[in-house]
């Protein structure tokens, strides 16, 4: 009997196990990469209708989160400020008392100011665009992390070196879970430190010694953070 | 008597007494012997390797047969039909099946358990009766393992699309995602990916390899025809000239050798492809021979892990398992008396004792069933829980009492008819027989998933009934099923050609030998009228 089909086809079974095999860990490689909240969501920098800079005001100035995020502690959701929270420093009467005068003038004319001088005025808000999202089946709550020692460094990074506010963390459940499981990396004694001191709660957590201090917190507070499906998804 | 000469042997295997196993009312087409001493033929009308190779590879080379096409465009009309509805669910919701609570799984799981264990017979059939030497499987264990590879697809569709985000349905695979959780390893739900996917893969493996031989077969006939131009085309009916346009000239052979040369993978035939094929076909069989107790076994957990009344019981493993060669050996008849009637040649293959013997295991497996239902309702009794008998009442004397009844009848009842012989050896009967066993098997897991619609709590109790787009997904699975067997007849050796040679009275080297016995018509002794002495023992090729 003749052959139908030329030589070289004999190596088509080896060449298609090796190019499988490296097809297989392409696309696992690629999943891995690609296909996560890490890749997707970090970086997130949306352009806010007013130039508000948290490098200037939580980091040169030194103002508390909480001056402005007023119920962080006492609410679920962390409530961004309505212009009459600027409006208690930028009405431009207490201001000029501190400021020299050619350096008022420019904060008059300062345009990002003029636009919430004239949403105060209004009483029309300034549409903030919000950049750490969470699914609608997924519910966080602010006030029982920032109560259990989890402080804002832990979620959004240095806020305080951020001129516009960038997502740091992918926020996937994956990484929610990492620290329901290991909680002791992640925790500070709100004793010692404010969790809003966000430069020192960095240190700390970055020291040797955070499991060991952080595993003493998780016992004396009784802290078992829940990875049942309905602690979220409810 | 003495020893045949190999001229003479030549000369008298020249004349083929086709009467040789004539037909009468005892022993049908010669095969019912009840002779001990005699072994009743398992191939009939065919002398010699080549006639056996000419049966089987004809069915694939000779043209379409008449009933084919319209049957194919009828199976694949009914299964493109079963697509729309898959896509009509997918597009629109899981809330278009006849779900509700407290009924959470309806006709999905039903269909799902039905088929699965339908898939059971091929590998009983092909792997445990292959290391029980039951010879007379050779004629049917492809067939089998084909329906086997079939149902099982059909049965894998409905999990898949009844997870309701089909696009999610990669999650009942443990694979790390970015959510970091894995699926419930302490689910049944689980073991049966594992189960069923298994059992697909060596199923497949096993009917593939097993196949090899036959597909170089068919190559090298093919290749001997090759260039040959074929005209195909829809058949020239008279008054209707417009049709003439479809009628084209193809080289069938050419595509044919390319097609059968690419999946017999190289087989030539040679001693050393025999002893590993012998040996891959050994191990597989002992792979799968546990896998016929353990997939039923797996799914019947779906219901026996959880703790509700009328599940949570130890004897579903074994009756499950029981059911499945039930329904399987059922199925396998129902696709073979049609196959058997309407390909020339297949009734010398698959004997009237062949049907026989599987009729005996239908009532074997169907009085196991039987069994196990009536021991449900002796525990439910003898248990003395109080959910539990009242499940059981409601069971067979409730809203459902329908489905427990016809259930009983076809599975407990019916096979019983096999114990008298005009029942196991008439045809038609026995077709008749398989499909209600089907319907029997079918309501069995109907009457098992209904149970959910009463639980512990009155206040909860629910009655399920399925839309319409559950019962065209069923039939669409049916006509799935039906246009991969069809598409399977035509194209692929229905019959195990190489097993088949190796039970043939020539296969065996003795076959001939003169022992002073009365002529037997297989083993030992000799019907002194055909045969080679001294034919190898090895099966032969496709020459």
């Amino acid at each position: 009997m003749s052959t139908i089909f030329p030589r070289w086809m004999n190596a088509i079974p080896t060449a298609t196990a090796v190019l499988g095999f490296g097809a297989l860990v392409t696309v696992a490689a690629g999943i891995t990469y690609y296909f996560t909240p890490e890749y997707w969501r970090v970086g997130y920098e949306p352009v806010q209708p007013v130039d508000y800079s948290h490098q200037l005001h939580a980091g040169t100035l030194g103002i508390d989160c909480r001056y402005c995020h007023t119920h962080v502690e006492e609410s679920g959701h962390s409530n961004v400020p309505d212009t009459g929270t600027c409006m208690n420093c930028h009405t431009g009467v207490g201001e000029q008392a501190y400021l020299e005068r050619s350096l008022w003038q420019a904060h008059l004319e300062n345009p990002n100011l003029v636009k919430v001088r004239e949403a105060h005025a209004t009483g029309e808000p300034i549409r903030w665009r919000r950049v750490h999202k969470v699914p609608d089946y997924a519910h966080f709550n602010h006030s029982v992390h920032v109560n259990a020692g989890v402080s804002c460094y832990s979620c959004h990074g240095r806020i305080d070196q951020q001129a516009v506010v960038r997502q740091v963390h992918g926020m996937g459940m994956a990484w929610c879970l990492e620290c329901h499981r290991n909680p002791e990396d992640h925790l500070v004694d709100t004793d010692e430190v404010m969790v809003t001191d966000l430069n020192t709660v960095e240190q700390l957590l970055a020291s040797a010694d955070q499991p060991e201090r952080g595993l003493a917190l998780a016992e004396e507070h009784q802290l078992q953070p829940p990875q049942n499906c309905g602690a979220c998804h409810y | 008597m003495t020893t045949l000469q190999p001229d003479q042997a030549s000369a008298l295997g020249l004349t083929r007494p086709t009467s040789r196993y004539g037909e009468d009312s005892e022993t049908i087409d010669g095969t019912l012997i009840d002779d001990p001493s005699q072994r009743a033929p398992l191939v009939l009308n065919h002398d010699s390797f080549h006639d056996v190779t000419n049966t089987i590879c004809g069915w694939i080379e000779n043209k379409t047969p008449v009933w084919w096409t319209p049957a194919f465009l009828l199976s694949a009309n009914i299964a493109g039909l079963g697509t729309v509805m898959i896509l009509y669910l997918i597009i629109t919701g899981v809330g278009v099946w006849g779900l509700m609570n407290p009924v959470a799984w309806g006709w999905a799981i039903v269909n799902f358990v039905w088929w699965v264990g339908i898939g059971h017979a091929g590998t009983l059939i092909s792997a445990i009766l292959c290391l029980l030497k039951q010879r007379w499987r050779t004629s049917i264990n492809r067939f089998a393992e084909a329906m086997t590879i079939f149902a099982v697809i059909c049965a894998g569709t409905f999990p898949g699309i009844h997870v309701g985000r089909v696009w999610m349905a990669w999650m009942l695979f443990p694979i790390p995602n970015s959510n970091a959780i894995w699926p419930n390893f302490k689910s049944p739900l689980l073991w049966d990916v594992f189960a069923v996917g298994t059992y697909f893969t060596v199923s497949l493996l096993f009917w593939y390899m097993g196949m090899i031989p036959d597909l170089a077969t068919l190559r090298d006939r093919a290749v001997a025809r090759m260039g040959k131009m074929t005209t195909v085309g829809p058949p020239r009916l008279p008054g209707m000239p417009f049709l003439d346009f479809a009628t084209i000239k193809l080289p069938i052979a050419t595509m044919g050798a390319y097609f059968y040369g690419f999946l017999s993978m190289g087989w030539r035939f040679s001693h050393r492809h025999w002893v590993n094929y012998e040996k891959a076909y050994l191990l597989l069989a002992g792979i799968s021979t546990p896998l016929v107790l353990s997939v039923h076994s797996v799914v019947s957990f779906d219901f026996a892990v959880s703790i509700l009344p009328g599940w949570h019981t130890t004897i579903f493993p074994p009756y499950f398992v029981a059911g499945a060669i039930f329904s399987g050996f059922a199925m396998v008849l129902t696709l073979l008396i049609p196959a058997r009637a309407l390909y020339p040649g297949m009734k010398d293959f698959v004997t009237a004792r062949t049907i026989e013997n599987m009729c005996k295991i239908i009532t074997l497996t169907g009085s196991m069933v039987g069994f196990a239902y009536i021991m449900e309702f002796f525990i439910a009794w003898y248990g003395a829980n109080d959910f539990e008998s009242q499940t059981f009442i409601r069971r067979a004397f409730g809203p459902y009492w329908w489905a427990y009844f016809a259930m009983f009848f076809c599975n407990v009842i019916s096979p019983q008819v096999f114990w008298f012989k005009w029942c196991r050896t008439n045809i038609a009967f026995i077709f008749f027989i398989s499909i209600v066993v089907n319907i029997g098997m079918w309501f069995e897991r109907f009457v098992i998933v209904s149970t959910l619609s009463s639980d512990f709590l009155p206040g909860s109790w629910g009655y399920y009934s399925p839309t319409a787009v559950d019962i065209l997904t069923f039939v669409g699975s049916l006509g799935i099923f039906m246009t991969l067997f069809l598409l399977f007849c035509r194209f692929l050796p229905m019959l195990a050609i190489s097993e088949v040679k190796n039970v043939m009275p020539i296969a065996d080297p003795h076959a001939y030998d003169d022992h002073g016995h009365e002529p037997g018509l297989n083993g030992h002794g000799s019907n002194g009228v055909n045969g080679t002495n001294g034919t190898n023992g090895t099966s032969g090729g496709g020459h």
